[in-house]
């Protein structure tokens, strides 16, 4: 149904398509009133090959004709092979007036599926040939897959003919795809790297795909291979941070923070004082998800004295966390932050290099070539983000004008890179201790919040935020600064229960409604509102503190 | 840079501003010439056609003008009472793509004791395989399109525990590609019909956080070529459904926002006939069922007014899932 123009139908033609009709109909009918009573003989077959050869869509034929093959199998292996000759014979017919139809490649694997000795070799020639017709057929590259699959094909093999394919077409997609599954089979990295395949291989694809983009740097193929070349491999889950805080009194939280989200269950064995037996932890996530970056429990522990907490993780070493006498936080950090570049070979930094280098190159020939750019982007984050940072925000700031359609995703990657270099920093240095601020970067988003459970004051003002969703992972922070922002809702604030300064002033909080999220804040005593539509409404001061009777102090103007 | 020969132009004469009533018409039309021939040759597909047909007309706020009692009738004689599964239509086999149009359709019209739900848990139970991916009937084809149809479906009916779905997300995972997309089986190129699929079903699983948003965002909202349209892979043609899955699935990736709304609209606006009612694929084609819907359900994600808001998983109105209680996965940006 697609891509059918718009054409004015005559009358004759009309009642021509109606005869037509009216004859199919009458075709069908007879399928199925053959199939009714189990006739399932030569008229039957010849009645579907008929049909399907006008519409190879209509699965239900496609089952009749399935189940009058089986009916009238033959014990002789040599006749029953010479039938279903005969079925990729009539399939062709039918690929012939639809060769994206789900059916007809289905009833072809049906068919080789049932073969006594299937004729692998000769069904990678067919694809070869609808290859040829149509590069992108996924239908055709699945049945390639599947004839691969059961010819016991060499991925070599296949990999020298998606290099054919390639060189035929640069923008032929599916063949780089392919590309992309077969190349980790044929040269596996190791365990431990964190490129996609091996180094030798790696450096040779990277070579290939840049002479590829330099044939034709308009082309976008071979730019979504290369980035993938030049990404990184997540790695699996890994505890980055444990953390106890008290957060009023002798109440407080312990915190434990992942690199990626992990279900209740990943959160280590816990002693408090080497009790075992006590009252076992009640583990939470600050957005209620089943996974989550981070898992909190409430713990209280008297402040009079020393603490001892012992996290095992099976297959680790046990954490140990000493939480000191009227100490307010203890905090280890078990893992960095993964940092771009530092695991880089001397090899795979020269050849990225040399890529930056070829990509520089071209970005002077074609200045205004969006995929060069976007490439650089990620070649310098690959080898050193903070190193690179200015080049890299260029990049993105030339970007958002080049490329309007994408203008935001643009946006949301400079936040990234501005939050991850902020942290780094963060960690690195201590200076401001357990402050963190993020002000006038032009933040769209708020991410690796995770890594700011523990932190007890955050500033990020003065930013374009107006989803603060993940904001809801600060589940120690006392006092947050949001002015100058464009944020309407502030529910992802209702469970951040140590607040006990808020500030939002200039943004676009409109509703009464709104405040209600802070309800639940008990801590909370300090909040400005100043400039938000809220507070142009009448009664605003006494209907807010009638909704939040604890606050001390409440600025609106 | 590169120009984009596979792209299509929108020019002043093509429609700006949504035809409400004309597509309400054409849909209402559509369903009473029962001798067209259209009509009688899109019966292997006539129960998502129902679908699509009455979740447009429920988006347009004008369910009322469709026959229930009609509906539910044509459905109950499609349940194959041996399976369990539906047909298309009287004479065709079941299928698992059928059996969630009927599900969805009678989810919206309060209907499911009219049919055997315990026939359906069985089908769509039946058809998983070992290694957690489903069959699309007994014939055995497997994608990833049926892993999303048994998903939703048995979520609609509050009957997801019939099935293994842990199994069922493990073989997800195995059909994503180094792109962050997804494909009809593991080792497939990423499609967006595909990916759309697949992060239904993730979502409604709860198990979104399996995915790269940041990466498969990227690919998506690569997707949007100058005119404004979508196309469904790298270098192909725009074509209006994609306004729906890509838009859907950026909403479940929490980054609607990297496309450009107002040129989508535009481009949407544009498959738009305005002789006949109903959307195209591309500016100037034929009008179908499919395209109408699919072309309403993306203008309701952009929050287009005068449209229902649409749920972007199960791509039925965001009321019924309320009623049902039902909520879907959405990550964060």
């Amino acid at each position: 149904m697609h891509g059918r123009l718009k054409i004015k139908t005559t009358a004759e033609q009309a009642a021509e398509k109606k005869k037509e009709r009216e004859e199919k109909q009458k075709l069908y009918l007879a399928g199925l009133s053959k199939r009714a009573s189990g006739t399932y003989d030569e008229e039957c077959l010849k009645t579907t090959a008929q049909l399907l050869a006008a519409n190879p869509d209509a699965t239900t034929l496609w089952n009749i004709r399935r189940e009058a093959l089986l009916a009238g199998k033959s014990e002789d292996e040599e006749s029953w092979s010479e039938v279903l000759q005969g079925e990729l014979k009539m399939i062709v017919a039918c690929l012939g007036k639809n060769h994206k139809s789900y059916g007809a490649w289905h009833h072809r694997c049906w068919v080789m599926e049932n073969f006594p000795n299937p004729p692998w070799a000769a069904e990678v020639k067919l694809c070869d040939n609808y290859l040829k017709l149509d590069e992108r057929n996924f239908h055709c590259w699945d049945y390639r897959r599947f004839v691969v699959a059961g010819s016991k094909q060499q991925p070599e093999d296949e990999l020298k003919a998606s290099q054919q394919l390639i060189e035929h077409n640069l923008s032929n997609y599916s063949a780089w795809h392919y590309r992309s599954k077969l190349l980790p089979l044929v040269h596996p990295p190791p365990a431990t790297s964190p490129h996609p395949v091996a180094e030798q291989a790696l450096i040779k694809e990277l070579q290939m795909v840049v002479e590829a983009v330099f044939t034709d740097p308009s082309d976008q193929s071979p730019w979504f291979f290369l980035r993938w070349l030049v990404g990184r491999q997540e790695k699996g889950p890994r505890l980055l941070q444990v953390g106890y805080i008290h957060t009023q009194g002798e109440a407080g939280k312990l915190v434990c923070v992942f690199s990626q989200p992990v279900p209740q269950s990943a959160v280590p064995e816990t002693t408090v004082d080497g009790v075992n037996g006590g009252a076992p932890l009640c583990w939470w996530a600050p957005d209620k998800s089943v996974y989550s970056r981070v898992w909190a429990a409430d713990l209280s522990l008297p402040l009079d004295k020393e603490h001892s907490i012992n996290l095992s993780q099976t297959g680790q070493p046990t954490r140990s966390l000493m939480v000191g006498q009227g100490v307010a936080r203890a905090l280890e950090w078990v893992a960095n932050m993964e940092v771009c570049g530092e695991e880089l070979s001397d090899t795979t930094r020269s050849t990225l290099e040399e890529v930056k280098e070829n990509c520089t190159t071209l970005d002077e020939l074609d200045p205004d070539n969006k995929w060069v750019m976007l490439t650089l982007v990620h070649v310098l984050w690959a080898l050193d983000s903070r190193a690179h940072l200015p080049a890299i925000l260029h990049y993105l700031a030339q970007l958002q004008t080049l490329d309007p359609l994408r203008h935001n995703y643009y946006a949301d990657m400079k936040s990234k890179l501005v939050m991850e270099t902020a942290l780094r920093k963060h960690r690195v240095t201590e200076v401001d201790g357990d402050k963190f601020h993020v002000c006038g970067q032009d933040l769209t988003r708020v991410t690796h919040s995770h890594l700011l459970a523990t932190t007890d004051c955050v500033d990020l003002s003065n930013n374009s935020l107006s989803s603060i969703s993940s904001l809801c992972n600060l589940i120690a922070c006392k006092e947050l600064t949001l002015d100058q922002n464009e944020i309407q809702n502030l529910s992802p604030l209702s469970a951040l229960a140590a607040l006990q300064h808020l500030s939002v002033a200039n943004n676009k909080i409109a509703d009464i409604k709104q405040l209600s999220c802070l309800q639940s804040l008990t801590n909370l005593r300090h909040l400005n509102l100043k400039n938000n539509p809220v507070c142009e409404m009448e009664d605003s001061e006494t209907r807010i503190r009638e909704l939040l009777p604890g606050l001390q102090t409440l600025i609106l103007r | 840079m590169g120009s984009h020969p596979k792209d299509v132009e929108i020019t002043d004469e093509h429609p700006k501003s949504l035809l409400l009533q004309k597509h309400a018409d054409y849909i209402l039309s559509y369903t009473k010439k029962k001798e067209d021939y259209e009509y009688t040759m899109t019966e292997h597909f006539r129960m998502s056609g129902m679908y699509w047909g009455l979740t447009a007309m429920d988006i347009l706020s004008q369910l009322d003008k469709m026959s229930r009692t009609e509906v539910v009738e044509f459905i109950r004689q499609c349940q194959d009472a041996e399976s369990g599964g539906f047909s298309p239509s009287l004479g065709h086999d079941p299928h698992l793509l059928f059996t969630l149009s009927a599900v969805q359709i009678l989810v919206m019209l309060e209907a499911t004791e009219e049919v055997s739900v315990e026939g359906v848990v069985r089908y769509v139970s039946s058809l998983q395989n070992e290694d957690g991916s489903f069959s699309g009937d007994k014939w055995g084809e497997v994608d990833t399109r049926f892993s999303f149809c048994a998903v939703a479906c048995l979520a609609l009916l509050k009957r997801l525990e019939s099935l293994n779905l842990d199994k069922a997300v493990e073989f997800v995972m195995r059909c994503q590609n180094v792109d962050g997309g997804f494909g009809t089986r593991p080792g497939s190129e990423s499609h967006a019909g595909q990916i759309y699929c697949c992060l239904g079903l993730l979502s409604i699983a709860g198990q979104l956080h399996q995915v790269n948003g940041d990466l498969l965002g990227w690919w998506l909202c690569e997707r949007q070529l100058p005119s404004g349209g979508l196309n469904g892979r790298p270098e192909k043609l725009p074509d209006v459904c994609y306004s729906w899955w890509v838009l859907a699935s950026l909403s479940m990736l929490g980054r609607l926002h990297w496309i450009n709304s107002a040129k989508m609209r535009l481009f949407i606006m544009a498959t738009q006939d305005p002789e006949t009612g109903g959307f195209t694929d591309r500016p100037g084609d034929m009008v179908d069922l499919y395209h109408t819907l699919f072309g309403l359900a993306g203008l309701s994600l952009l929050g287009e007014t005068g449209l229902k808001e649409i749920n972007p998983v199960f791509c039925m109105p965001q009321y019924i899932m309320t009623r049902l209680g039902i909520s879907v996965q959405i990550v964060s940006p």
